[in-house]
């Protein structure tokens, strides 16, 4: 067992809350390292959410919090956690992720410090409380791997395993079961990979353990960019080894965390024929310093993210190699004292509560940016917020008397914070939530439990695609209560078929199509349904799969990467081959995906 | 006992043979196509408004009686009926209430009852084709007004319109404002709630706004329960005919009518308009 191979090593009999902080950070330090890693796991051969990167935020959000809590007690760190991780949940895996910490917090309350048999029941309430959380569990995800890693910390904790054993005992566990994801979940296998969000949790722990081992993988010179101030301090514990679970966050430390190094979130795409990524990678790393960079795509897009002080000078780099579009450049400090602020008053609020995921107890955070100007206004009985990404989808929901959208989708998933403050800012007694995406339906589910929102009622019509959400929005009735509204629009949204035209962006293969990078591919309701190199040619057999003889409207929204000439073209010949049908062309200004159609 | 009159508007869009046939005496409003003006039902009908409609280069515009028209038609009444039940277009729409309330005050009878129906066209119908047969049946004074309260708490109406701009324009869009300014093509479901034009929903495609118009009145009407029908038409009798066929044989039907949008209703809400509406039968009337 792993315990008895570091028998003549101190035994960490309990851990406090400066301990905590300390692992958690260098878990999210060794996530950050290999956030990519968890990325490339992505099943479907789409432009997906990036599960390690949504991830990453989510901890990362997690550690910000933790870090502001002066108290050494494991149960308020543990809480802070919490609360971080809710507020900065991201994607499906990072709201899934904010519940297990929600339940390891629930098992810590009120301790000062945990042993290995606490620390094992709290994962064990964590697992439990993230499959309460998920409507219809799915095993050979995230969420087999918590249970099973929670199961082996129990066995470990009852043969009197110290907290390092029954982490390490848990952390095997985890792996087997992740190893075995394939065999549970067919998508997987299919595509030849293991859960990336399983992959990422394990990923964590990973990190979590060998900050309490003081193993030398996860001293700071060896952690990326962006360093939690809790990794210097599990460096200079390794000193003192037998105290090491306990040391507190020097001054030194805490400073060095507010120092941002690269100061310019630089952020875009290039769009270009003959695209590699690799070598735009190499070109930017080598034309500036930087760090987070985060550089992926295809032949014919590739994004590009990198901390830098010299954005200037990337995007004149990649120039070279193609269009730049949808730029999007921060300064960080700024961002910085934002989420300060923010996240200062909702921790307070969270507190109060007791439980950051709270009943309405944590008071209502107000007098806070937006949210503050949209209550000098009477608020009305019922707002809508809708998620989608392009500045065509933007204004066609707001036409449809959307109040706020929120800009995001499947490659920009926006945290649970995100949905919270536009759920605020819709001004809005009882908020309607559209999250017009499979990987946001879990975030917003969570908008009701930032404690800032606790004096709005916020409900989800659980949309899987902005065409879906479309159709929501033409039942919705002002005059109607919240719950009324939700139960028509959430039937009106099931009646409507979406078809997704987009580019693969690797070789892969599923539902036995053979598909090349860079292939043209035609989803219906998530469905690979046609493959191809035209356009032209995907559509029509995507149309072709979609299509039945009671339907009566088509709708084909065009993204950004194609021309109105050509959508207009392509729907021409479609309207042709189904004289039948009410077509209409609408510029939705989607990134990533050409088309989308809707099929009513 | 004594007699009982009944009066109503242009706007309830009742048509003339059966007014005449049940007695109801209708006080026209006023068309007006730039300084042409013309009586409704009196000077212009259904078919003859939407003709001048489509070759109008300025919007027509609507007013109402004067309380005079309302006057001389109660003082002629007085001097036969013991009591006038006067049932008109919801004062959130017109002022034709106002009118007749200083017509009724003027006379200074306490025979003239003015009931705010709170609502119009076939709605508006529907309410008084339950006093008409009422006031046949021979009930009393009570009786009569119980049925009507029962029509007006118990109405179901739904309409559609090719564009909502009519009603913008026109300043009768209600609470459906929240349907403007779509820029997809969507057509809209509205009704007529506490008095005002309300938004339903909206669907895609023209010809899916009648099935899902059934769709909502099976759910809003009991299995079996026995009903009064109105359907109107703007200018389109073969889809009105289609409508009310179709109705009737899915619902327990009593009596149904089909009636024609007037210039008054027509004005507001513009061509393509089509409507149904109902009610459960009185057990008074049964």
């Amino acid at each position: 067992m792993a315990g008895e191979e570091r028998s003549q090593q101190a035994r960490v009999e309990v851990m406090d809350g400066s301990g905590l902080k300390t692992a958690f950070a260098s878990g999210v330090a060794w996530l950050g390292n290999n956030k990519s890693l968890v990325d490339s796991l992505n099943v479907f051969p789409v432009p997906d959410g990036d599960t390690g990167t949504n991830m990453y935020l989510t901890v990362s959000s997690a550690l910000k919090e933790a870090q502001k809590s002066n108290s050494n007690d494991i149960g308020v760190v543990a809480d802070a956690i919490s609360l971080g991780a809710l507020m900065g949940a991201r994607g499906n895996s990072g709201v899934i992720f904010s519940q297990l910490m929600r339940g390891f917090a629930k098992r810590l309350q009120g301790m000062k410090t945990a042993g290995p048999t606490d620390i094992a029941a709290a994962f064990v309430e964590a697992a439990n409380m993230a499959y309460k959380a998920v409507i219809k569990p799915v095993e050979g995800t995230i969420l087999t791997v918590a249970r099973m890693t929670a199961r082996g910390c129990v066995q470990a904790g009852r043969q009197h395993a110290d907290v390092v054993g029954v982490l390490e005992e848990g952390l095997r566990q985890g792996q087997i079961t992740l190893e075995r994801t394939p065999e549970m979940l067919p998508t997987l296998k299919e595509a030849g990979v293991v859960d990336a969000g399983g992959k990422g949790f394990l990923i964590f722990l990973e990190g979590f353990v060998g900050a309490l081992k003081g193993e030398p993988a996860f001293e700071p010179g060896e952690l990326p960019q962006e360093r939690p101030a809790g990794v210097a301090a599990a460096a200079a514990a390794s000193s003192a080894p037998a105290a090491r679970a306990s040391v507190a966050v020097t001054p030194e430390a805490r400073s060095a965390r507010e120092h941002i190094e690269f100061k310019y979130c630089t952020e875009f795409i290039v769009k270009g024929a003959h695209l590699d990524p690799d070598a735009i990678k190499a070109a930017v790393l080598g034309a500036v310093e930087g760090d987070s960079a985060l550089i992926v795509g295809n032949s014919q897009a590739v994004k590009v993210h990198i901390h830098t002080n010299s954005p200037g000078k990337v995007l004149e780099t990649c120039l070279v190699y193609g269009s730049l579009h949808e730029i999007d450049i921060n300064n960080m400090e700024d961002q910085h004292e934002e989420f300060e602020a923010k996240a200062g008053s909702a921790a307070e609020a969270g507190v109060v509560g007791g439980d950051p995921a709270g009943d309405g107890s944590g008071s209502s955070g107000a007098g806070q940016g937006t949210a503050a100007e949209a209550q000098e206004r009477p608020r009305k009985p019922l707002g809508v917020v809708a998620v989608a990404a392009g500045d065509g989808f933007g204004e066609i929901l707001r036409s449809l008397g959307v109040d706020v959208v929120v800009t995001g989708g499947q490659t920009m998933n926006p945290s649970i914070q995100d949905i919270a403050e536009a759920a605020k800012a819709a001004n809005a007694d009882n908020v309607i939530v559209l999250p017009n995406n499979s990987n946001v339906l879990l975030t917003a589910g969570k908008a009701s439990e930032v404690p800032d929102t606790s004096d709005i009622r916020i409900g989800v019509v659980p949309t899987k695609t902005v065409p879906q959400g479309v159709a929501a929005l033409l039942a919705l009735n002002p005059s109607l209560s919240m719950e009324e509204n939700i139960e028509r629009m959430t039937e009106v949204a099931g009646k409507v078929k979406t078809g997704e035209v987009t580019y693969a962006v690797r070789d892969s293969s599923f539902n036995g199509w053979v598909i090349k990078e860079g292939d043209t591919i035609g989803l219906f309701d998530g469905d690979l349904r046609a493959v191809g190199e035209s356009r032209h040619q995907v559509v029509e057999e995507l149309m072709a799969a979609m299509y039945s003889e009671n339907d009566e409207v088509a709708t084909v929204f065009y993204g950004a990467d194609v021309t109105e000439e050509e959508a207009n073209d392509i729907v021409a010949r479609l309207q042709e081959a189904y004289p039948n049908l009410e077509f209409e062309v609408c510029y939705g200004g989607q990134p990533l995906y050409y088309y989308l159609i809707s099929l009513e | 006992m004594g007699r009982i009159a009944l009066v109503t508007d242009s706007t309830s869009d009742i048509r003339k043979s059966v007014a005449q046939d049940k007695g109801i005496i209708i006080i026209p409003l006023t068309v007006h196509f730039g300084d042409e003006s013309y009586l409704d039902g009196v000077e212009i009908d259904s078919k003859e408004f939407f003709r001048k409609l489509r070759a109008a280069s300025v919007m027509p515009k609507t007013s109402q009686p004067s309380p005079a028209d309302f006057i001389r038609v109660y003082e002629s009444l007085l001097t036969d009926y013991d009591h006038i039940f006067s049932i008109h277009i919801s004062t959130k729409m017109s002022g034709t209430l106002q009118s007749a309330s200083i017509a009724a005050n003027t006379i200074g009878s306490s025979k003239i009852e003015v009931i705010d129906s709170e609502n119009v066209s076939l709605g508006l119908g529907l309410i008084v084709m339950a006093a008409a047969e009422a006031i046949d049946k021979g009930l009393s004074v009570e009786d009569i007004r119980k049925v009507v309260e029962h029509a007006k708490a118990n109405y179901g109406l739904y309409f559609t319109l090719d564009t909502l701009e009519y009603l913008q324009k026109n300043g009768r869009i209600g609470k459906a404002t929240a349907f403007i300014g779509s820029l997809l093509s969507v057509k809209p479901i509205l009704t007529v709630r506490n008095g005002e034009i309300d938004a339903v929903e909206r669907v895609r495609g023209a010809s899916r706004v009648y099935p899902r118009i059934l769709e909502l009145m099976h759910e809003a009407i009991p299995e079996g329960q026995e009903i009064d029908l109105i359907v109107l038409h703007a200018d389109d009798e073969p889809r009105g005919e289609q409508w009310l066929a179709d109705v009737k044989s899915r619902f327990n039907v009593r009596n149904s009518w089909l009636v024609e949008c007037g210039p008054i209703v027509g004005t507001h809400a513009g061509p393509g308009t089509m409507s149904v509406a109902w009610r459960p039968v009185s057990e008074l009337l049964k």
